[in-house]
């Protein structure tokens, strides 16, 4: 489905056309519910808190000042929601000399990817995230999937900008090498 | 080579796999259950200000107002016919005042009236510190969505 901009949607619901508020939830539920879900490591918990958030953000949405955009605002709740309920620590800091010295580019993607089929790319992929910590994949789905910026994951998870851009070089080189083990194990079986 | 802000592509191969990796999907009713809910919630346009609420907010005021009137309508000082100037503020304003402020002698006079009142204005002040911090903060962290 092609959906508009979350404006459109939020001054539908605040000139008094509830309704439009579905489209929102449908469209931001699963990245909500995703990072829920990494944090708490519990589905049900997951879906409660995901849902905590959407009410809580339809209660405040005449707050909202669209300075920001309206996924990075909710995505804000939803992180502080499940943080506030697992009492677990915020996501690290990352020191800046480890930064250095752990950084240097094997950026390199594995070219066999490319021949794979859409459905094996799929698997390969899932396998690969889950060879990632729980705080590693919500960094990668709200980088990717909810396609934020850096400024804006560091405005969500209240790390520095520069620690964002850290830990997201760690997880893609981290990412590139399961991808290309993988790879290695399908050869080598074939 | 160290990397580069620049070199964080979404749109790389590694983008385009994550895009293709399976979702995390709450359960299929998750939205249905939402709108239930909201839709039991007051809407916005009944969030406006009733008779009852506003008639409270500007009570204070109108009290207010209403004993500063009665103590000029009432007072045989002489507010109304005189415009202020020196002889009005040396003759009449100063002598008030010291009248005025002599009656509070007779509550400081006591150490335990005196002690009463310390905690009266010290809980009075907290009260309103709180009133004005809980709102603004109540305001700042829903528009931050914390």
């Amino acid at each position: 489905m092609k959906y508009q901009d979350d404006n459109f949607y939020i001054d539908r619901v605040l000139s008094g056309d509830v309704s439009a508020y579905a489209t929102l939830v449908a469209k931001h539920k699963s990245l909500v519910f995703s990072i829920a879900l990494r944090i708490l490591n519990n589905r049900e918990d997951a879906e409660e808190i995901a849902q905590d958030c959407f009410l809580k953000a339809y209660r405040s949405l005449k707050f909202f000042k669209k300075k920001s955009k309206f996924s990075t605002w909710l995505y804000r709740i939803a992180y502080n929601a499940a943080i506030s309920r697992t009492r677990k620590k915020r996501l690290e800091f990352v020191p800046m000399d480890n930064y250095i010295t752990q950084n240097y580019s094997e950026d390199k993607e594995p070219e066999t990817i490319i021949g794979l089929e859409d459905h094996e790319q799929t698997v390969l992929i899932d396998r690969a995230l889950k060879g990632l910590s729980d705080d590693e994949n919500l960094l990668i789905a709200l980088f990717y999937k909810g396609e934020n910026s850096i400024e804006e994951i560091s405005n969500i998870t209240g790390l520095s900008v520069s620690n964002v851009k850290v830990r997201l070089h760690r997880i893609r080189k981290k990412l590139y090498n399961e991808i290309s083990e993988i790879m290695q194990q399908k050869v080598n079986r074939q | 080579m160290v990397m580069e802000e620049n070199n964080l592509n979404k749109d790389d191969l590694l983008g385009r796999l994550i895009q293709k990796s399976s979702p995390d999907n709450p359960s299929d009713d998750f939205v249905d259950r939402i709108m239930e809910k909201v839709q039991a919630m007051p809407e916005f346009s009944d969030s406006k200000k009733t008779i009852y609420s506003y008639l409270r907010s500007i009570l204070p005021f109108i009290f207010l107002t209403t004993v500063v009137f009665l103590f000029l309508f009432t007072s045989d000082l002489p507010f109304f016919n005189y415009f202020p100037g020196k002889e009005y503020f040396t003759q009449t304003f100063v002598p008030y005042f010291v009248s005025f402020l002599e009656s509070f002698k007779v509550l400081i006079s006591s150490k335990y009236i005196s002690f009463f009142l310390t905690l009266v204005f010290a809980a009075g002040v907290l009260i309103f510190i709180e009133m004005i911090f809980s709102r603004r903060t109540k305001d700042f962290f829903l528009s931050k969505g914390l």
